[in-house]
């Protein structure tokens, strides 16, 4: 079904754009990072700071992402086991910006405290521990986001490598933590209903944990999840193509 | 017939809360939710009023009835600034007032709402949950049996019904459950008023956090199991013995 193929190529080249945010901003994090390095300082939080222009540039090209940022691992910040800075648009249009940040941008606060039984806790979330793990790129979700804002999204997560330390020889690389971008359903949904009405067939676009985040008939729900992942001539489907991008998601359409 | 009049008293108001109610409600749930720490200073008013999107005259408002509800506090001088408070320990005094100014039919009410809610969100989170979130759930479960303060066995309890609301997948029903905890969670676990009383029945006595967290990994490994009838009816069953504590709580006041 070649319609189904491209309109899988359609997907991944919007999650792409996506991707392309984050390792912009993954690439300025390594960069600082190894400023740091060659000027024998530490990578201090304030010197993070310096990655807000890059965010916020990033936000600015890409008005379907509601957030973006680095997420780092442990140590990485000097004095930090957990640290971020992440960005998220703002919905008001009557904010007054500050000196720093520009309108329309605001830097999300989490409760970080290891101490803390309220302790957002990043190391344990998919989004960050699969990057951790198998350096590759990773898509969460859909998922209602309660802790960075009420928010049903897809977050897209990018490792970040220091590889200065590396000869290029297989070399160990140092992990530093993840940049990413959230995109809201409501943003990501019409450009994906859009791909999907272009396949004839009834079609459904499905997460690697069988969750739907799309479909153009009303016999797959948004959010539901299904009781298998579908498989060319399951006996439900007659073509799956998969997405790509890191992404595990899966295009698949009936035969009718 | 009923007249118009009685029709029209049942259409809610249209943002009648208005934007500073909005800002308040959301500071106090971000608190409750803990997303930020006892102490915390919350950003200069100007970046905070453009992170929530209103003017720095609306979130002044805000603040000015957050102040009275005790969840800030505001310090003059050099050092001076909007804190969060948030102590550790539930202020019991205040929390039995607020008892003793419900009805048991007010309270039963708001408990057929949780009803209406949690028996919903834990269906559906067995049909959709992912598996981060069953994960999670098992940690709270295991959190509340270990709690030793009553500030962290309410903090637990609460966040594992919420955690139970994001796993449906509903921004709504999350939305819904954390307005239910921040109402009920502390009413809960409001040990007997006089220390005489301890010896009561099971109804009035102290809660036991390992007996709520017996019937929290019951639902939760109803939602792994993805039995969604079975996570229901146990969600329901907890919600209902909720009634008959508060229920008894209150009776076991002295009049006002």
């Amino acid at each position: 079904m070649t319609d189904l193929a491209a309109a899988g190529s359609r997907v991944r080249a919007a999650l792409e754009e996506v991707f392309a945010a984050a390792a912009a901003i993954g690439d300025a994090f390594a960069a600082q990072r190894r400023g740091c390095v060659a000027a024998g300082s530490a990578l201090t939080a304030d010197r993070l700071t310096g990655l807000r222009e890059v965010i916020w540039q990033q936000l600015g090209q890409l008005p379907a992402a509601d957030g973006a940022g680095v997420v780092a691992a442990p140590g990485v910040v000097e004095g930090k086991h957990r640290h971020l800075e992440w960005w998220q648009r703002t919905a008001g249009d009557d904010s007054a910006p500050d000196d720093s940040a520009p309108h329309g941008y605001a830097r999300i606060r989490l409760n970080l405290d290891p101490e803390s039984i309220d302790l957002y806790d990043y190391l344990d979330m998919d989004w960050f521990t699969v990057p951790q793990r198998e350096g590759r790129r990773y898509v969460y979700g859909p998922y209602v986001d309660f802790s960075g804002a009420d928010r049903y999204v897809v977050t897209i997560t990018a490792p970040v490598f220091d590889d200065a330390g590396s000869d290029g020889a297989g070399g160990e690389r140092e992990f530093l933590g993840v940049a990413g971008a959230d995109i809201r359903m409501s943003h990501l949904e019409p450009d994906l209903l859009a791909i999907l009405r272009s396949v004839s067939a009834p079609a459904v676009l499905v997460t690697a944990e069988r969750r739907v985040v799309a479909a153009n008939t009303a016999h797959w729900i948004s959010g539901t999840r299904l009781d298998r992942l579908p498989a060319p001539g399951d006996g439900t489907f007659a073509a799956v193509t998969d997405v790509g991008a890191d992404s595990g998601w899966r295009l698949a359409a009936t035969s009718a | 017939m009923t007249d118009g009049r009685h029709s029209a008293s049942l259409i809610s108001p249209l943002a009648a809360a208005g934007r500073a109610d909005e800002v308040v409600q959301k500071v106090s749930q971000a608190i409750q939710l803990g997303l930020f720490l006892d102490g915390e200073q919350l950003p200069p008013e100007t970046e905070f009023a453009a992170q929530l999107g209103v003017s720095a005259m609306t979130l002044r408002e805000a603040l000015a009835t957050l102040r009275q509800q005790g969840l800030v506090e505001t310090r003059r001088g050099r050092t001076g600034g909007t804190f969060v408070r948030r102590p550790a320990a539930p202020p019991l005094e205040v929390l039995r007032e607020r008892l003793r100014g419900m009805t048991t039919s007010t309270l039963r009410d708001l408990i057929d709402e949780q009803f209406a809610v949690s028996g919903a969100a834990a269906k559906l989170a067995a049909d959709r949950a992912a598996a981060g979130s069953v994960r999670r759930l098992h940690a709270y479960v295991h959190q509340l049996s270990g709690a030793t303060s009553l500030g962290s066995q309410i903090r637990a309890d609460s966040r594992f019904h919420i955690e139970v609301a994001i796993a449906s997948q509903s921004e709504r029903l999350t939305r819904l459950e954390v307005g239910l905890q921040t109402q009920l969670a502390e009413l809960l676990w409001l040990p007997p008023e006089a220390a005489d009383d301890a010896g009561l029945s099971g109804a009035t006595g102290l809660l036991d956090p390992v007996d709520a967290s017996g019937e929290h990994a019951a639902i939760a490994a109803a939602i792994g199991a993805e039995d969604g009838e079975l996570a229901r009816v146990l969600a329901e069953r907890h919600v209902e013995a909720n009634l008959r504590r508060l229920t008894a709580l209150r009776l076991a006041m002295a009049q006002a």
